[in-house]
């Protein structure tokens, strides 16, 4: 039976290809948590043994499974291209918003000391960013953060990857 | 000067103020303002043509530079100031901030850049579809709207105070009416969430749910999510 569970966990991480939900894993498996989370460490551990280009992250209540940094390089190679790489204001954008999210445009406009409209839209037609919310002041602006394409574009687990910034 | 530059080749005033001062081997916490002001200057006259669309941001950081000069020109001291007031704050504070803010989030940038084109260690997702854009929408289904709407019930007073006759049912019309309304005022978007925020009873929750799902129904408003378990978004039609 536990051997089962571990199977089909596997099995769901592979086939997501993202960070999946604890609270998801133990509706679909029907196990309980203390369980799951149990097997998860043992999962986990068999995917540290060296000799093998994955592993499973726990990340924020979830669990992701990636390849195992170590081979970034030849990942880098056998990785698709990008198609459009984004300008370098759409990528100050981006990093600006990873860090400071959730943020309005106005707050991003403050800082880049340019206009972002479009540079906005380009990243959400990517789904880079999203609309999270409003912000509770006048006018009530939009807030802006960052999806999980975002991580996956940039290989990070959760947003607690990003290096601080320079002082 | 007979070249032209190409402002359009720097993000903004301070990218270009960044790079003058990089140029110039300039200290950022002491730049000679009377210097890079002269130097800015001489960028924006070299430019050509004058496109405002993209040379306004430009200028009001030319008219800025040149207050600050101004300021800076004028005595510092005066005469009968006391002691503790001596250490007042140099007028160039908020331009290095900004510069430095500017710079931080240009590196955080480059950054990602490199991450992306794997020259930093890190980890590869599974390239899971073959296409292009993978923002497609998963449109909700019950579940997931019960899930939502369970939710937003844990969060309301499980009775209602006795005293408190309900003046009349809670229209499912009414509230349909509502979350029209809300949407327009929202450009046609909500989230789930959202839109039960202003709800303080169950009652009035349950006929909201009511109503999005009959709006739902009607095909008058659409949830969606853009990933599962995500946030579910609701649209005008």
């Amino acid at each position: 039976m536990r051997d089962e569970v571990k199977a089909a966990v596997e099995a769901i991480l592979f086939m997501r290809g993202e960070r999946v939900g604890t609270d998801e894993l133990v509706e679909i498996l029907d196990v309980p948590m203390p369980e799951l989370r149990d097997i998860m460490r043992e999962l986990i551990a068999e995917y540290f043994q060296p000799g093998r280009g994955l592993q499973i992250v726990p990340v924020d209540d979830g669990y992701l499974m990636c390849t195992k940094k170590e081979y970034s390089d030849i990942l880098a190679r056998a990785a698709r291209p990008i198609r459009r790489r984004l300008s370098q204001a759409a990528l100050e954008t981006l990093a600006l918003i990873a860090y400071r999210q959730p943020i309005t445009r106005a707050e991003i406009e403050k800082i880049r000391g340019v206009k972002v409209d479009r540079v906005i839209n380009n990243l959400l037609e990517r789904g880079l960013i999203e609309e999270v919310g409003v912000k509770d002041t006048v006018g009530k602006p939009i807030l802006y953060g960052t999806t999980a394409e975002f991580l996956r574009l940039y290989g990070l687990t959760s947003l607690k990857d990003l290096p601080p910034l320079e002082e | 000067m007979t070249y032209l530059v190409d402002i359009e080749a720097f993000h903004g005033p301070l990218d270009l103020l960044l790079f003058l001062i990089e140029k110039n081997e300039l200290n950022i916490y002491d730049i000679p303002i009377a210097f890079i002001t002269d130097q800015y200057l001489q960028y924006l006259q070299a430019t050509g043509e004058f496109d405002l669309e993209n040379m306004g941001e430009f200028l009001v950081m030319a008219t800025y530079l040149l207050n600050l000069k101004s300021r800076l020109l004028l005595p510092r001291t005066e005469p009968n100031r006391s002691e503790d007031e001596e250490e007042e704050i140099d007028p160039r504070e908020e331009l290095v901030q900004k510069l430095l803010d500017y710079k931080r989030f240009k590196e955080a940038g480059e950054h990602l850049q490199q991450r992306e084109q794997g020259l930093i260690e890190r980890i590869y997702y599974r390239e899971v579809s073959d296409e292009p854009n993978r923002r497609e929408e998963l449109v909700v289904d019950l579940s997931a709207l019960i899930r939502a709407y369970r939710t937003v019930i844990r969060r309301l007073p499980s009775f209602e105070p006795e005293e408190i006759i309900p003046e009349g049912d809670v229209n499912v019309q009414d509230k349909m009416n509502e979350i029209i309304n809300t949407l327009h005022k929202n450009k046609g978007k909500i989230t789930f969430f959202d839109l039960f925020k202003t709800v303080s009873r169950r009652r009035e929750a349950l006929a909201m749910f009511l109503a999005l799902l009959e709006l739902i129904r009607l095909q008058k408003v659409r949830a969606y999510q853009n990933t599962p378990w995500g946030n579910i978004h609701l649209e005008m039609w």
